[in-house]
């Protein structure tokens, strides 16, 4: 699995989506899976599978897919 | 009484998102008006619905209600649809307030007691028609007792982070009108850069927080945030983990700041119990002793907690007409839990009587979930689990799609996160000899 995989993962099991969600078009609270209970276990999930630890204004700041991508970038997570 | 608000030009409200801020005496006039509106549509009695957000509005339904003497239920407005007309089916009231206020048309049928003032659900987010009645004197009492021991001033300015259809989060609003201080309205969360934002603009000095919302503080590094305003702050809605608590109270006392744990019921108005400061660190797990102007005792026979004191509810309310019940309890309340006290009067929980989990700060009635998962899926279904995580289990062979619909009805109706929730597929669910089911081997055998 690649990061951009990897990531997709992340987002699909922490908020509980189908397989199918189109992940790309996500942003914070437009979906009611995607609430604060659901954003921590994001946060958890990108901590395990990146093997990082986000700082409070990165954990804040994830907002959408892209922003993630954005945010992980700072952590050296690669995406091409 | 709190909701007299005789403290002049001192600011009374400051809401985050519309940035509008009103003093005492600009709230007071604004509460009179909503109560004369109340008073034009009728001089009797009566029983409304606010749904509550923390916004200026809200506030003045709430404040209005009181001082007209309306006896007023306080649902959260995030409620979804279908339970908030379960509330309104089930109480039938005479006007409900959900941003504006709505006469439902009919003359008060079944009188309220003259001493009702609020209602708060006991487990509203699983729909239990159940709630519990407070008097005037059950919410000023508590209001009191709080500001005392968390010796709040006119100068506090604490930010929302609770329902105030929540009954911790409604006394953190009492106590602070009360004293005359400041609060800050947002319903944003802690995980919202708008909220940390607003709490170093408008320096907020305190907040209030559910086990759940220390899981998201810890996450979020919060032992590395700048909060130079923060004068204080306070836990209670169910058990800290022992590794939070360390954490939090270390943080507070690097900062040289009090946290206070707390224990209470809604059947308590709020508050029963506080570890003093001081002693957190020697008596960590303790819910503490008793707020001032209450007592706790255990019963010998039961090992049962007991509560005294003049915030214990008027008693519960199943229809309308318990509404005219008054005062069932006389300030003794039994809370369920059992508890020991240790040499130096501190007290500590060492279970519970009742079937319910606390999910994010909020009691799930396991067997509410249970009836409504039965209905929804008609299977065979028990629920179970400790504090944070529900255990269901069902008699059926694993199957993905049950296990995905089972996600997301507990998430929409519920408000349920998949991650608090185990599932589970049994070929039997243990059950005693008299057929029902024996949770003490269901617990044991999901281990």
């Amino acid at each position: 699995m690649n990061n951009e995989q990897k990531l997709k993962a992340a987002f699909i099991e922490a908020l509980g989506l189908n397989e199918s969600t189109n992940v790309e078009a996500l942003t914070y609270n437009s979906i009611p899976e995607w609430d604060s209970i659901a954003h921590m276990a994001l946060v958890a999930q990108l901590d395990d599978q990146f093997d990082i630890m986000l700082d409070t204004d990165d954990i804040i700041d994830i907002s959408s897919f892209e922003k993630a991508k954005e945010v992980l970038s700072k952590y050296e997570v690669e995406f091409v | 009484m709190f909701w007299q608000l005789q403290h002049g030009d001192t600011p009374a409200l400051i809401e985050l998102q519309s940035q509008r801020t009103l003093t005492y005496r600009e709230l007071s006039a604004e509460v009179s008006a909503f109560a004369n509106l109340l008073l034009s549509h009728s001089e009797q009695k009566r029983f409304g619905i606010i749904y509550m957000r923390n916004s200026i509005s809200c506030m003045i339904a709430y404040l209005g209600a009181l001082q007209k003497q309306d006896a007023v239920l306080l649902l959260d407005a995030g409620l979804s649809e279908p339970l908030k007309q379960q509330f309104v089916q089930h109480y039938k009231p005479d006007w409900i307030f959900d941003g504006e206020w709505l006469d439902m048309g009919q003359e008060s049928q079944t009188p309220c007691h003259e001493q009702l003032a609020v209602l708060l659900s006991t487990s509203g987010s699983t729909g239990n028609p159940k709630l519990v009645q407070l008097s005037y004197q059950n919410i000023q009492s508590n209001a009191s007792s709080i500001a005392r021991y968390l010796n709040i001033t006119a100068a506090e300015r604490p930010i929302t982070t609770l329902s105030p259809a929540y009954s911790y989060g409604l006394s953190v609003l009492n106590s602070h009108l009360l004293q005359g201080a400041t609060i800050l309205l947002t319903d944003e969360s802690v995980i919202s850069g708008a909220f940390w934002k607003a709490f170093k603009q408008y320096e907020a000095t305190s907040f209030a927080g559910v086990p759940y919302m220390y899981q998201m503080l810890h996450r979020l590094r919060f032992a590395s945030m700048e909060l130079s305003s923060l004068r204080y702050f306070t836990q209670a809605g169910g058990r800290l983990s022992q590794s939070l608590t360390a954490y939090f109270s270390e943080f507070a006392k690097t900062h040289h700041i009090p946290f206070v744990v707390m224990y209470g019921q809604t059947e308590a108005t709020a508050r029963i119990s506080y570890v003093p400061p001081d002693q957190l660190e020697a008596k960590q797990g303790s819910i503490g002793i008793a707020i001032p102007d209450g007592e706790l005792a255990i019963d010998p026979a039961t090992e049962e907690l007991v509560y005294r004191g003049p915030n214990v509810m008027l008693g519960y309310a199943e229809t309308r007409a318990d509404l005219a019940l008054g005062d069932q309890q006389h300030g003794m309340l039994k809370t369920g839990d059992l508890a020991r006290q240790d040499e130096d009067g501190y007290f500590w929980i060492l279970g519970r009587m009742k079937r319910f989990i606390k999910l994010y700060g909020l009691r799930m009635n396991l067997d509410d979930l249970e009836r409504f998962l039965e209905q929804s899926l008609e299977l065979s279904v028990a629920c179970s689990g400790q504090d944070e995580q529900l255990l269901v289990a069902f008699e059926a062979s694993h199957d993905d799609a049950i296990l995905q619909t089972i996600r997301q009805q507990l998430k929409l109706r519920y408000g349920i996160h998949h991650t608090s929730l185990r599932i589970r597929f049994m070929d039997e669910l243990p059950r005693l000899s008299s057929g029902k089911i024996d949770y003490i081997r269901l617990a044991n055998e999901v281990k």
